[in-house]
């Protein structure tokens, strides 16, 4: 077969608190570091709005992505009770203006550190869950009992895991058995031949790319799907086309 | 076609003498490793080019160093054109460690020593290692410590001036960012001190800085398999913005010079 077109689901630009040696945070950079390992299209978030404010970093985000047609919005958001943000019904008017078609939230005590819980973030999620919007969340910013009452709550929110990690099988896959709005990022998930583990268990549509970029490297996230043991066709899903469906069902 | 064209197409890269330096083989109690066996890292390495790769049991890092040696030896005598090994010690038990370090080493395939003192509740310059440094020194083996931190940074700098003639390689580079920093400084500073590339959170630009600071005569290629699956640490290497003979390096090349005279 060609070249995997990837589509990222988990990229980021914009200056951090922390830069690593070597690593980048302009876009431009971020777009020739796609091109060098064959990423065509990304979801990207602004760091300003993970490590400064969702409202200041969202604004950002659009005027620097305004040049990059492939370069998606993923705006970042959070609950509306303190004003800092928009009611939920106020941003999917928002979100529908800007074209923005994915979310992602920063709960982590480290982040934006607020409760995920129904009482406080009900209905932000209710308002997702109405309109298709996929809801990007990394793994390191909730547990898994957490998880389990969102996807419980919200059975038709598609909600995808970022930065998962290798040691997890044990919780995720009776997840996955339970809820088919659960879908993973390839990423961290270094499980040794674990891909083709859940391929085969539970199908190459509960997998979706993302190279976490910049932090993470690009080359380690499309190395795992290009030397898959799995089909084309199960590749393919995998690289770009689990993702477009999810966007694609989006109603604004 | 260059390396990172062919990572692209996902094609192994066979014609390149690749030997991973970090390996393990059998079951973990802390999730699920559902290949382990010999035969199924045998399907990993042929699916990217891996041509050896060197094992520590998991069985050896955690409760049982007898029962996990056991393991690699089974692996060693069976495939031995594809497997070397560790023999893995635990300073708990400083009363056999003499015995089977002389045990392991005997096999024709053993090539080192591995350490993993933060599984073993222990400082890496424990007192009950020194029959395995001085053992490494004395026969220039090297001897694969798992590093986490700076102070097993420092740990490693003491040692390798105390122990000139063994060939220290740091497991994970240092582990955290800082402590890289600090193991590449020692590994300017010291002519034994190696790091390998082992990592689970796989920093975008890690390798290009490694090579940067400290040339690429020192670092060397690992996967951790299967304890982590090889492919993102092999595609960092293989499509990494360095020339490619500096990643035929840290491939092969410099593994290689490391156990020369180890296999008979």
């Amino acid at each position: 077969m060609g070249d995997l077109e990837f589509f990222d689901c988990n990229c980021s630009f914009g200056m951090r608190s922390i830069l690593y040696p070597e690593s980048f945070y302009k876009v431009e950079d971020l777009v020739k570091k796609m091109d060098r390992y064959g990423i065509k299209r990304a979801l990207v978030y602004h760091s300003m709005a993970r490590e400064y404010a969702p409202s200041v970093g969202n604004r950002m985000l659009m005027d620097e992505i305004k040049v990059y047609p492939f370069l998606i919005p993923l705006w970042t958001v959070m609950p509306h009770h303190t004003q800092e943000f928009p009611e939920p019904y106020r941003l999917i008017e928002q979100m529908k203006a800007y074209g923005v078609k994915a979310v992602t939230m920063f709960p982590g005590a480290m982040d934006h550190a607020y409760s995920m819980a129904e009482w406080n973030c009900g209905q932000l999620f209710e308002a997702l869950e109405e309109h298709g919007i996929p809801l990007i969340l990394g793994f390191d910013q909730t547990t898994w009992n957490e998880l389990y009452d969102l996807l419980s709550n919200h059975p038709k929110l598609n909600l995808i895991l970022t930065n998962v990690n290798y040691r997890m099988d044990r919780n995720i896959y009776v997840l996955f058995r339970m809820f088919e709005n659960l879908f993973i990022e390839t990423r961290g998930y270094q499980v040794y031949q674990g891909i083709e583990q859940i391929c085969n268990r539970f199908g190459a549509c509960r997998l979706i790319f993302g190279s976490g970029m910049p932090v993470y490297s690009g080359s380690a996230a499309v190395a795992m799907i290009n030397y898959a043991r799995i089909s084309d066709k199960e590749k393919e899903m995998i690289a770009y086309r689990n993702l477009e469906t999810l966007i694609g069902e989006v109603k604004l | 076609m260059t390396m990172a064209d062919r990572v692209r197409k996902g094609l192994p890269l066979d014609d390149i003498l690749i030997i991973d330096c970090h390996n393990h083989i059998g079951l973990w109690k802390a999730f699920n490793v559902p290949y382990s066996s010999a035969e199924d890292m045998l399907m990993g390495m042929d699916r990217l080019g891996i041509d050896k790769v060197c094992v520590a049991a998991h069985a050896s890092i955690g409760p049982n160093y007898r029962y996990g040696n056991d393991i690699v030896i089974d692996a060693v005598e069976r495939y031995p054109d594809r497997f070397l090994g560790y023999v893995t010690v635990n300073p708990n038990y400083p009363e056999d460690m003499e015995n089977e370090l002389k045990r392991c080493l005997a096999i024709n395939g053993f090539i080192g020593i591995k350490l993993h003192p933060e599984c073993h509740g222990s400082a890496v310059d424990n007192i009950n290692y020194n029959a395995a440094f001085e053992l490494a020194n004395e026969e220039k083996l090297p001897i694969l410590i798992h590093i986490w931190g700076g102070e097993d940074v420092k740990a490693v700098d003491r040692l390798s001036g105390m122990y000139p003639d063994a060939r220290f390689i740091m497991g994970h580079a240092g582990g955290d960012v800082k402590a890289m920093g600090h193991a590449l400084d020692v590994v300017n500073r010291r002519d034994n001190v190696y790091v390998d590339i082992v990592i689970s959170r796989i920093y975008e630009g890690n390798i290009e800085w490694f090579v940067r600071e400290a040339g690429s005569k020192r670092v060397l290629f690992g996967t951790d398999m299967p304890f982590l699956d090889p492919r993102p640490n092999f595609g960092r290497v293989a499509m990494a913005d360095i020339s490619d003979e500096e990643k035929k390096d840290i491939f092969g090349l410099n593994m290689k010079r490391l156990i020369e005279g180890r296999v008979r």
